[in-house]
């Protein structure tokens, strides 16, 4: 295997394999919290603005992700905060700051002279790129996803299925709400590097929807996620190095077709049965 | 009789803008109330304020020191109001009623006597087959009944439904009624209604709620009171044929 060989020789492809496992089991519990929600299009609005702080990370000379870090977070609770505050509509103020958002970073990335590298990367992701501190990065968040749904599950879990009920039992909706939102901005804003801006919203909607095939439980769906998303991005990485095409697309294609195989097999095997 | 809950001089309503405005009233063990009025009149606000959803402007909302602060009532809220893809299962959508009284929202598992309990209801209200499905896979008259079981999970002193009649079947309506008359027995029960004609039959008391809330303290009430209430509701009653009881015209 010519692939072993190269992963134990380079450093670079040794980091895309823990990359795509920490995307993996990061997007698999976000990504079944952002489902079950229907938050898949203020996800997109978080992830798209969070390009602002890219730019601004060019321009000013810091590291385009921790921009996005704090563009994502501040974008996600000032969603949340319009639209309790203000009484707007919810899409509509989610598609104001996505647009918003991406301005702001074009105009800085037009700004900043000269060449900006890795540009690409952060659009359409590139899991070969994935340096040291993503990982690190990664690693933390994992490690406040698990601290947190270990302590909140079930508080997370009721006041997301009946914010009203969870209220009238005296749970604390809103700061759990705030913190999930938070949670779901660092979540996709730290797997921008292994998809890119524009295609990790699939990696937290495809696996959780192969999950929601085979279970109607929570933790079993994220469990499901977690380890197709581990199997889609590894063929995927795979295939990234012996078709020699970009990795982001490639991972999609295989969390697709994966979804779409197992979706047709669930349908035959319900037929016969 | 004790008061396990008071409204003082309540105002109160959404964003400024009073919805119910002076309202007195209160609810006694054992009571069974049912609240009419008309659409926008403030059946929902006077439930929320009572849950402590809404914090009113003016006057207060006291508890009896067995309710504390609203964590020992029950609340089943209007029907198909729960997402039907959402990933929970009956069992837990029960559970979720006893949360209040662990006081603990660190909890990572709930014991084996709180699943008991929880089957224990899935029993009484004939779904104890159900616990592992899916809340989305039930109907609606079984979804209500499932909602039912977490609004009484916690054995609270006070029952408060929202039109719990509303989308559902005859079936259900009458099964629905005769579990309340069974619980009455041991919790106070506060219920809105737009069935006049049903609820009379099944209550002890009736509130008219516009802007404004009476308690008739009977469950006989006639247009004429109805009218002195400024309470403007068709009094239609089932007999085999549900019609509408007219005044001399």
């Amino acid at each position: 295997m010519e692939l072993l060989q190269d992963i134990a020789q380079f450093n670079f492809l040794q980091n895309a394999f823990f990359a795509a496992i920490l995307a993996s089991i990061t997007c698999g519990i976000i990504g079944t919290y952002i489902v079950s929600r229907r938050l898949v299009f203020l996800s997109g609005g978080i992830t798209h603005s969070s390009f602002g702080g890219i730019g601004l990370g060019y321009f000013l000379g810091f590291h385009p992700i921790l921009g996005a870090a704090v563009f994502g977070v501040f974008t996600a609770l000032g969603i949340e905060l319009f639209v309790n505050r203000a009484e707007l509509r919810r899409d509509s103020v989610i598609g104001i700051w996505w647009s918003l958002g991406m301005a702001i970073g074009i105009f800085f990335v037009y700004l900043t002279p000269g060449y900006t590298p890795n540009l690409m990367a952060y659009l359409f992701g590139n899991i070969l790129t994935v340096a040291g501190i993503d990982l690190w990065l990664l690693l933390a968040l994992l490690a406040v996803i698990i601290l947190i749904f270990a302590t909140f599950y079930y508080t997370i879990l009721f006041s997301a299925f009946d914010a009203e009920y969870a209220k009238v039992l005296r749970l604390p909706v809103n700061t759990v709400n705030y913190i999930m939102i938070a949670l779901v901005a660092l979540t996709l804003v730290f797997n921008i590097k292994v998809v890119g801006i524009i295609l990790v919203i699939s990696l937290l909607t495809i696996p959780p929807s192969i999950g929601s095939l085979y279970s109607n439980s929570f933790g079993k769906i994220a469990l499901i996620a977690i380890f197709t998303g581990m199997f889609a991005t590894f063929s995927g990485l795979v295939g990234a190095y012996y078709f020699d095409i970009p990795s982001g697309a490639s991972i999609i294609f295989a969390l697709f077709l994966l979804f779409v195989v197992l979706k047709i097999i669930q349908k035959i095997y319900r037929r016969i049965s | 009789m004790n008061h396990l809950l008071t409204l003082k001089n309540v105002t109160v309503g959404y964003n400024h803008n009073p919805i119910l405005r002076d309202v007195s009233f209160d609810v006694a063990e054992r009571d069974f109330i049912g609240v009419i009025g008309p659409n926008g009149g403030g059946k929902t606000t006077l439930l929320k304020t009572m849950l402590g959803l809404l914090s009113p402007f003016e006057g207060k909302v006291v508890y009896a020191p067995e309710l504390q602060k609203g964590k020992r009532i029950g609340y089943l809220p209007q029907s198909s109001r729960a997402d039907e893809k959402f990933p929970i299962s009956v069992e837990e959508t029960i559970l979720s009623g006893l949360m209040p009284k662990s006081k603990r929202i660190f909890m990572r598992r709930f014991s084996k006597q709180d699943r008991e309990k929880v089957y224990r209801l899935l029993k009484w209200v004939g779904l104890e087959t159900y616990g592992k499905n899916a809340i989305g896979e039930l109907s609606g008259g079984q979804q209500q009944k499932v909602l039912l079981c977490r609004a009484i999970v916690a054995n609270p002193e006070l029952l408060i439904l929202d039109e719990p009649n509303t989308y559902v079947d005859n079936k259900f309506e009458g099964e629905l009624y005769e579990m309340l008359r069974e619980l009455n027995e041991r919790m106070a029960i506060v219920m809105v209604s737009h069935d006049i004609g049903t609820i009379t039959s099944h209550v002890k008391s009736i509130a008219c709620v516009n802007r404004s809330l009476h308690h008739h303290h009977s469950n006989r009430i006639t247009e004429t009171q109805l009218a002195a209430y400024d309470c403007p509701i068709q009094l239609i009653t089932h007999g085999r044929v549900p019609h509408t009881v007219l005044e001399k015209h």
